[in-house]
């Protein structure tokens, strides 16, 4: 390990172990959904693996994690017929249950580092029909990162754009539009657009929000990378003013619950 | 022999010939005196000085004794003769035919003989040299069809089939002009034809028919497949399962084989038991891909097995693309659906529609145009909702559906012949208020909401019961490494269910921390079958297990399948070899699975040498169904093309038949004694053993078709009389002297 990364693991125990405390680490209740948050390394030192954020410093992983998950189920209940646990879980690729968590979720992946062990064990996964979502990665270089995980995981296998007609912009709210949702700190009345330099170098544009998806033989969707977009955000911090929750909030929810309507039934 | 010794005569003779006395004539001067003459015995004994001290109970005894001597003497002096009708020595012809069938050439234990070769001696040594004494004998050999033998070279047993009963009347027919006094056939009662349906028919020629049994009543040692029974149809690449029937007299490790040509297709080791003379057993293998398979079903029988020939039997499979439609009404968006979907998106057989409520107001649809037939969610109509022939239902509450609907669903069970599967879930089954619904008969298990909650969040092993150890939906046909049931994933859920109705079967169970429970149970309901599956958590058995681990999607393919494939589609078509010939019976319903009344069905049939000749099919007597009889030519493939019309819609449906089976013959080796009993009987004539050959003649001479003259044979000397009267008179003299009269 990293002599940087031991010392900032250090510095952010006391924080992991405050969120151990709400969440289950192993749920008995497979039944309901589950959202299942990747753990995962990320290259670089502060501003790149880490960040520090409202008082707190921040390993990539963790961004948005677990209040996004946790309001989502909250409205995922309210909204649809979905069960879920209001529980998030946090996994490594190479955990041993993680089949027992057929969507796993992803966020800030733009410094993503793996071992060869999480690639074949993520290709497992996918192959098995488990499906990941990545989310809030923007530009060019930090959607690079992502496509490396995923070249290593599924050879051979290319990502294409999902069209605003695929099934899974209306299975449940009939979308005409790829949602651009920023960071609650950098939305305003202006733009929608995050600004680049809070992104890896060379960022390009970030204007263009896109779904992109992995498709396996049978062109089935094996996961999906919300880029330039930051879908989780609008799930956090639904709370952070009524402006806010209306104008993002409420196309992050009506996105997630079609993409969670349609991984539960494809 | 003693009879005719005591008697004189055949009790043939005495049963058929007419008791007359020749000295009387004029019966009521013979009765009269009779009558006097017993009276003075009686009046003599009663009242004598000799016996007057007896009782009178001795006294009666005594007279009755003496009483039956003199009525005795007199009968005698009467000249008591039976008139009857013989056989004219030397006129009359005798057919004797000889069965030469494949089946003759078998050697029977302890026996140094073939069948036939036993056969031939009997004729030569005994049966011809007692027959030529009284009529003249002309010899025939018969396997299919009589023919005479050729005596510079003798015909070898080789014919795959026995036709017993025309080949007789084959004989009798030809003999027509000639003074046939009587057939006697030697045969072991093989007989591949009809099956002695036409013996009335023979009855009529009035020609007696003597059998005489050859072939040992009991094999010991020996085993056959005496059955093999197959679907008519399945879908390709779909597991499909044979029953299987086996005979055997000693028991011991056999083995079952299915074969396509040299590819074996599945094997299944079997102990055949010493407590039991006939095993059922059923049998798996992949159907493979379109078109019609020819299998061979193959038993190694345990050590000692006499005969080879009948440890394989052959069987047609017409594999089909029809596709069979499957609807899953789902409360709530999980990820059961999610895997089960996946698991039959590469199966070629099914549709799969979903209706699925994602919210109170919503519901997503997934799958082919069926969906626009849909109205909130449910099949529109009755005819929509019977062309599904599989209704899985989820998580759903009874309450989302109509009381029409919940109507409809049994009907579907009931009347149309549909499957339905109920999944576990928080809605499902007790916990869904299900027990209010008429579907609550249909199900295998009572359903009672009081019990509820009955869905349980709890980790438990899937373990196949008995049934379910030889069900085709819960075998597992997977490459080595990943081993069967017992290295599954745990399931985390089940769902407590109620008391098994007493139709159910239990394929699966649950073991876990609440117990043991069934988690798969079927039954049969009205014309269909309903299934619960008490678990909503097999996604674990696909991500949980290595990619390539197939058991996940096998399990469900095959439930799914063999649930489907069990719905009667509106036009079926089935087609058995009964008695020789090929008989279709075709049945037609219409949208709504009535029987459809003015039905009309032609067949296009093909022979083996693909010639073709129309047919047309006959109401029977259950509405809706058509049939036909066919008789068929040479032995080999036949196809069959029904055309059925009727209900503004036309269908036709191919099936092929094999006739003719080769090794026919080895079927059921011993010697068919009923039938040769029945044979005999029926005609007149007598069965026998070998060693009754030389009795024979003389029956044929007393019981006999042929010229025939009047004869009455004397009585008076027949020991029997004589013997009778000893009889009596020592036991008068005896009780007289024991009482002191003497």
């Amino acid at each position: 390990m990293h002599w940087r990364t031991f010392a900032l693991l250090l510095l952010l125990a006391p924080s992991i172990g405050a969120m151990e405390a709400v969440e289950r680490t192993n749920p008995e209740d497979l039944t309901r959904l589950t959202f299942a948050r990747i753990e995962y390394d990320s290259v670089g030192g502060m501003g790149e693996a880490y960040y520090q954020f409202e008082g707190r410093i921040w390993a990539r992983w963790e961004t948005d994690y677990p209040q996004a998950e946790h309001n989502f189920a909250k409205r995922l209940q309210q909204l649809t017929r979905i069960r879920a646990s209001e529980n998030p879980v946090r996994r490594r690729f190479d955990a041993p249950d993680l089949g027992d968590y057929p969507l796993l979720f992803m966020s800030d992946v733009g410094y993503l580092r793996f071992s060869d062990e999480e690639a074949q064990a993520l290709g497992t996964y996918l192959k098995n029909g488990g499906f990941l979502w990545a989310d809030d990665f923007w530009g060019d270089a930090e959607w690079s990162s992502f496509e490396r995980l995923m070249r290593a995981a599924l050879p051979g296998v290319r990502w294409r754009e999902v069209p605003l007609e695929h099934p899974i912009f209306h299975t449940v709210f009939d979308m005409d539009e790829m949602p651009q949702i920023p960071a609650h700190s950098f939305a305003n009345r202006v733009t929608t657009v995050e600004p680049y330099w809070m992104h890896r170098y060379p960022a390009g544009s970030l204007e263009h929000p896109s779904m992109r998806g992995f498709f396996d033989e049978q062109g089935r969707l094996m996961a999906i990378g919300t880029h330039n977009t930051d879908i989780a955000d609008g799930w956090e911090r639904e709370a952070y003013g009524q402006w806010y929750f209306e104008r993002f909030s409420t196309l992050s929810y009506r996105l997630g619950v079609n993409v969670l309507t349609y991984v539960l039934t494809h | 022999m003693w009879f005719e010794i005591l008697f004189s005569y055949p009790l043939e003779v005495w049963r058929d010939g007419e008791l007359l006395f020749a000295n009387v004539t004029d019966p009521g001067w013979w009765i009269a005196a009779c009558m006097i003459l017993t009276l003075l015995t009686f009046a003599s004994v009663l009242f004598g000085s000799r016996t007057r001290s007896l009782s009178l109970g001795k006294r009666l005894i005594i007279a009755s004794a003496q009483t039956m001597v003199v009525l005795g003497v007199i009968g005698l002096l009467s000249n008591p003769v039976l008139k009857t009708t013989t056989m004219q020595p030397g006129v009359n012809t005798v057919a004797v035919m000889l069965d030469t069938s494949a089946s003759m050439e078998l050697t029977d234990a302890a026996e140094q003989q073939t069948r036939l070769e036993s056969a031939r001696d009997l004729i030569d040594s005994q049966l011809r040299p007692s027959l030529s004494a009284v009529a003249q004998t002309e010899m025939f050999e018969f396997a299919r069809v009589p023919v005479r033998p050729n005596s510079s070279e003798p015909t070898s047993a080789d014919a795959d089939k026995t036709h017993l009963i025309s080949s007789i009347r084959s004989v009798i027919d030809g003999l027509q002009g000639t003074p046939l006094a009587a057939v006697v056939v030697i045969s072991d009662g093989a007989d591949n034809e009809h099956g002695g349906r036409d013996i009335a028919d023979l009855r009529a020629r009035g020609i007696p028919v003597h059998t005489i049994g050859i072939g040992a009543l009991h094999l010991e040692g020996e085993t056959q497949l005496t059955d093999v029974k197959l679907p008519a149809e399945a879908p390709p690449n779909s597991q499909v399962v044979a029953t299987v029937a086996i005979r055997h007299s000693s028991p011991g490790p056999a083995v079952l084989r299915v074969r396509e040509g040299n590819r074996l297709l599945a094997m299944q080791p079997l102990d055949l038991p010493a407590d039991r003379a006939t095993v059922r057993t059923e049998i798996a293998f992949d159907s493979g891909s379109g078109g019609i398979r020819e299998l061979n079903f193959e038993l190694s029988a345990p050590e000692g097995d006499i005969l080879e020939q009948n440890n394989h039997v052959e069987r047609l499979l017409t594999v089909t693309q029809r596709r069979r439609s499957v609807l899953y009404l789902e409360g709530e968006p999980r990820w059961e659906y999610k895997f089960l979907q996946r698991a039959l998106q590469i199966d070629d057989v099914i549709d799969l529609s979903l209706w699925l409520r994602t919210t109170d107001r919503k519901t997503y649809r997934q799958g082919p145009e069926t969906a626009t037939e849909f109205v909130d969610g449910f099949p529109a109509s009755l005819a929509a909702l019977f062309a599904f022939d599989l209704i899985i239902l989820g998580s759903l509450p009874a309450t989302s559906l109509t009381d029409a609907q919940h109507g409809w669903l049994e009907q579907f069970v009931a009347d149309r012949g549909g499957s339905l599967l109920m999944l576990a879930g928080r809605n499902a089954l007790d916990d869904g208020g299900w027990d209010a619904s008429p579907l609550a008969h249909a199900l295998p298990v009572t359903l009672d909401r009081e019990r509820a909650p009955t869905y349980q969040v709890a980790e438990g092993v899937a373990v196949p019961t008995r049934n379910g150890r030889s069900s085709p939906i819960t075998q597992f046909d997977v490459g080595e490494g990943h081993g069967g049931w017992p290295t599954l994933p745990p399931l985390a859920d089940v769902q407590r269910l109620g008391d098994l109705k007493p139709a159910a079967s239990v394929l699966l169970e649950h073991i876990g921390s609440t117990g043991t429970q069934p988690l798969l149970v079927t039954q049969p309901y009205g014309l269909g079958t309903t299934a619960i599956l008490a678990t909503s958590t097999t996604w674990r058995w696909q991500m949980r297990t290595p990619e390539d681990d197939p058991r996940h999607a096998q399990f469900w393919r095959q439930l799914i399948r063999a649930l489907a494939v069990q719905a009667p589609q509106p036009r079926t078509l089935a087609l058995t070899e009964q008695e020789g010939d090929i008989v279709l019976r075709a049945f037609g319903r219409d949208e709504q699975y009535r029987p459809i009344s003015g039905l009309n069905a032609t067949a296009l049939l093909t022979r083996p040498d693909r010639t073709q000749s129309q047919i047309t099919l006959t109401p029977g007597s259950i509405p809706g169904q058509l049939g036909a009889r066919v008789t068929p030519g040479d032995p080999g493939v036949y196809r069959l093309d029904v055309t059925m019309e009727g209900a503004g819609s036309i269908e036709t449906i191919t099936r092929f038949i094999r006739t003719g089976v080769a090794n026919q013959e080895y079927f059921e080796p011993t010697q068919n004694q009923a039938l040769l009993q029945r044979l005999s009987e029926a005609t007149g004539g007598s069965y026998w053993q070998p060693a009754q050959v030389a009795e024979i003649a003389n029956a044929i001479t007393y019981r006999s078709s042929g010229i025939r003259s009047t004869t009455h044979l004397p009585l008076w000397s027949a020991p029997v009389f004589f013997l009778l009267l000893l009889v009596l008179k020592a036991a008068d003299w005896s009780l007289r002297r024991w009482w002191g009269r003497i």
